[in-house]
């Protein structure tokens, strides 16, 4: 038997490698992956917690994030798509034509 | 802790299966009666998406036509259902996955006005800018069904559905206008912050329900108080545990035992209902997390904006309210130490100093008007702080209330829940004009937002200028306008709590509203009082967003003027608004509309009574008679759709006459 801690370990390190990934990195591609990365680790957790439980309640919501997180990818790369056509290059710094 | 439980049970008993079949098909048929408003707005949204596949280029105003409609009907079966008796005690729809109570009625009635009015000026607006796609008015229904799941969600998993089936449709809608290098840039932004957001609700949301093990609102609530109870159980054993010398072993295992099982779900708890919040506080744009608003604003196209300001803060702070105000009531969780009361308070105060500081320096007014919602959203919070330290007071240690300060307390909650919605409702439609006007200023993929370009306004077009004049004028706080009412009945309600750091930041607010007044007057000077440009800059074709500024601006004075009957309406719905549902909920609507049957009893009798002192033939009749219950229930239904941003139906037919 797996203790459920083990699963939180992994559940918070990849939440937290997401999480430092979207607030550091600068390439759009890499913080579109940490996001997804942020979402996986909470989905481990709540199938984690589910099991730890007995009930399915945390599985449903895994199995909802999964088909939302599919979704907001193919959002986000739309834009990003939508991007390049009218520059190159992917660094999120480059993006300031909205500015004070 | 190892998992020791059982098989979960995944299907039922066969013999018993076939039975629950029916009954359980029949029931959801009854749901979705129930949820008549959010399913039209569902299936329409398909219907709009497949009538587009084979719209020609010359029928998008059949396409416009089509989802008012539906809108349309929506508001007609929300109207049916506001203010009926049999939602004052909220019903719980598919199995408590979503409620149906007045609340949640308001908060539709109020997106579907939104709606309306955004579907009414974005179609010549897209024309005139020359980036028409047909997906636009399928886009916005499946945003305002998100944020109608969001007012009905019983749930944590329907909160997180709602959010995101709301967020992902504004995304597109951000970037939807490709031929400017601002839309794809703003949509971006908006993206990564939303889903990085959405990251943290979901973790948020994990560790909640680790530490309880349900996710239904009205379960959670109740479980929330016994993760206390737990946890002040486990604090006996700590000092065995820190102390073990002078024990015998098994009682250290034991106590080491009691205090892992105690403290875990507070541990689990407390960062998971911080994260949410967190993820919240993004999508209302407060401050530490509002980079994103001003930018996302400006590149979006104007009536984007416009649903973005009005819709998509009406479903935030809809699911703000029912998380902080209605599941997570706590004294522990909701006051110092642990709490996010104290929290959120200076989030408020810097909220608003913020976002009116930065937008006095403006020079856009669509970046003016995002700063400008960024203070409104303080405000507001300050109103979310006052209604959560009304509910979940905690007395001081050795003090039990008594029932008639419970009661007081209670109904002081309801009446900020309610100058919450009444505030949010005058902003949405204050703010839905403001930006009507944006969009109709500027043509031929120039949008006309720098604010030396509205300079002689009024000159040009006088009546523009009036309508954006009277929603600014309802946006800073003006005393006829909603806008003033609002602003009233929050501060009043957070003042009456005598907390002394609420008092402190009510006087915060008063300050800031003088603030606002700086850069709403500026520009209402330069509209009227400066010499027009050179070069007519135009306007978009079309009556869409002239006829939604009108109706905003008559809603704005209307609001103000009807205060009293808006905010009877808003605390109906507040009245019925605690989560769990249950029969107490009932009761205290039904207190409510004693309370108002009696006073309109009264007012009649005073009536009467003038009448009849002046020569009076009626005034037999009046004195004594019972105002009948179906009366009482016809008045709120009656009078709702006035209540809400811009009737779509009437406003329709309108358009079509025109076209």
């Amino acid at each position: 038997m797996v203790p459920i801690t083990h699963f939180l370990y992994l559940a918070s390190t990849l939440f937290v490698i997401g999480l430092l990934g979207v607030m550091l990195r600068r390439n759009v591609l890499i913080v579109l992956m940490s996001v997804e990365l942020m979402l996986n680790g909470a989905n481990i957790a709540l199938v984690a917690f589910s099991r730890f439980h007995g009930n399915l309640d945390g599985q449903v919501l895994a199995m909802f994030t999964i088909a939302v997180a599919a979704a907001e990818a193919a959002v986000g790369l739309a834009i990003v798509v939508s991007i390049f056509r009218s520059r190159t290059g992917s660094d999120i710094d480059d993006l300031s034509l909205l500015r004070d | 802790m190892t998992f020791a439980l059982g098989p979960v049970p995944l299907l039922p008993e066969p013999a018993a299966a076939a039975g629950q079949a029916t009954t359980a098909s029949a029931q959801a048929l009854v749901d979705m009666v129930h949820l008549a408003p959010m399913m039209i707005v569902g299936i329409w949204s398909l219907i709009v998406l497949v009538a587009d596949a084979f719209a020609r280029p010359g029928l998008r105003r059949f396409q416009q036509t089509l989802t008012l409609l539906g809108l349309g009907l929506a508001v007609l079966a929300a109207v049916g259902q506001f203010g009926h008796y049999e939602y004052d005690g909220g019903i719980e729809v598919f199995s408590g996955f979503l409620y149906v109570d007045q609340f949640a009625l308001l908060v539709d009635l109020g997106i579907l006005g939104v709606a309306g009015a955004v579907v009414l000026f974005a179609g010549d607006y897209n024309r005139s800018h020359r980036f028409e796609y047909g997906e636009h008015e399928s886009l916005v229904l499946i945003a305002t069904f998100g944020v109608m799941i969001l007012a009905h969600a019983g749930d944590l998993v329907a909160l997180f559905l709602g959010i995101e089936t709301m967020s992902i449709a504004v995304y597109v809608m951000v970037g939807a206008r490709w031929n400017s290098r601002q839309s794809p840039e703003a949509a971006l932004k908006y993206f990564v912050m939303g889903a990085f957001s959405s990251g943290l609700l979901l973790m948020g949301i994990a560790l909640v329900y680790g530490a309880t093990g349900v996710t239904g609102l009205d379960q959670l609530s109740h479980e929330v108080s016994t993760v206390f109870t737990k946890w002040r159980a486990a604090q006996d054993y700590v000092a065995v545990v820190e102390a073990p010398e002078g024990f015998p072993a098994g009682m250290v295992d034991m106590a080491q035992d009691k205090v892992a099982l105690g403290i875990a779900p507070a541990a689990l708890l407390i960062p998971g209902v911080l994260l949410v919040l967190g993820a919240l506080l993004f999508k209302v744009s407060a401050v530490p997390f509002h980079m994103w608003t001003p930018d996302a604003y400006e590149g979006a196209p104007s009536p984007t904006t416009a649903f973005m300001a009005a819709g998509v803060k009406i479903g935030a702070f809809a699911a703000l309210l029912k998380l902080f105000v209605g599941t997570f009531i706590v004294g522990s969780l909701v006051q110092a130490p642990y709490g996010w009361t104290s929290v959120v308070l200076w989030l408020a105060a810097a909220t608003m100093i913020v976002g009116n500081l930065a937008a006095v320096r403006q020079t856009n007014v669509k970046r003016l008007l995002a700063y400008s919602s960024v203070a409104h959203v303080g405000y507001l919070l300050v109103g979310v702080v006052a209604a959560a330290s009304f509910y979940g007071d905690r007395p001081a240690k050795g003090y039990l209330p008594t029932a008639d300060e419970h009661a007081w307390a209670s109904n002081a909650g309801d009446t900020a829940v309610a100058s919450i919605l009444y505030y949010l409702l005058a902003y949405a439609v204050a703010t839905l004009g403001a930006f009507a006007c944006v969009s109709w200023l500027g043509r031929d993929k120039k949008e006309a937002s720098a604010a030396h370009e509205w300079s002689g306004l009024a000159q040009r077009h006088p009546g523009i200028a009036l309508g954006m004049t009277v929603c600014l004028l309802s946006l800073m706080g003006m005393p006829p306008m909603g806008g003033f009412f609002g602003k009233l009945f929050v501060f009043r309600s957070a003042f009456e709590h005598g907390s002394e750091a609420l008092r402190i930041v009510v006087v915060i607010a008063v300050v800031n509203s003088v603030i606002g007044a700086v850069y709403y007057l500026r520009l209402i000077v330069s509209m009227y009082f400066r010499p027009p440009l050179e070069r007519d800059l135009g306007h978009v074709e079309g009556r869409g967003a002239p006829v939604v500024l009108a109706a905003a601006a008559a809603l704005s004075v209307l609001i103000g003027i009807g205060a009293d009957a808006m905010m009877q309406r808003c605390r109906l719905a507040s009245a019925g608004f605690r989560i769990p549902p249950s029969e107490a909920r009932a009761e205290r609507v039904d207190e409510l509309r004693a309370q108002w049957e009696q006073r309109e009893a009264e007012a009649d009798r005073k009536a009467a009574q003038e009448e009849g002192q002046q020569p009076g033939q009626k005034a037999g009749q009046q004195p004594g008679q019972q105002p009948d219950e179906k009366a009482q229930v016809e008045v709120p239904a009656a009078a709702a759709p006035s209540a809400e941003g811009g009737t779509p139906p009437a406003e329709a037919e309108a358009l079509d006459d025109g076209g």
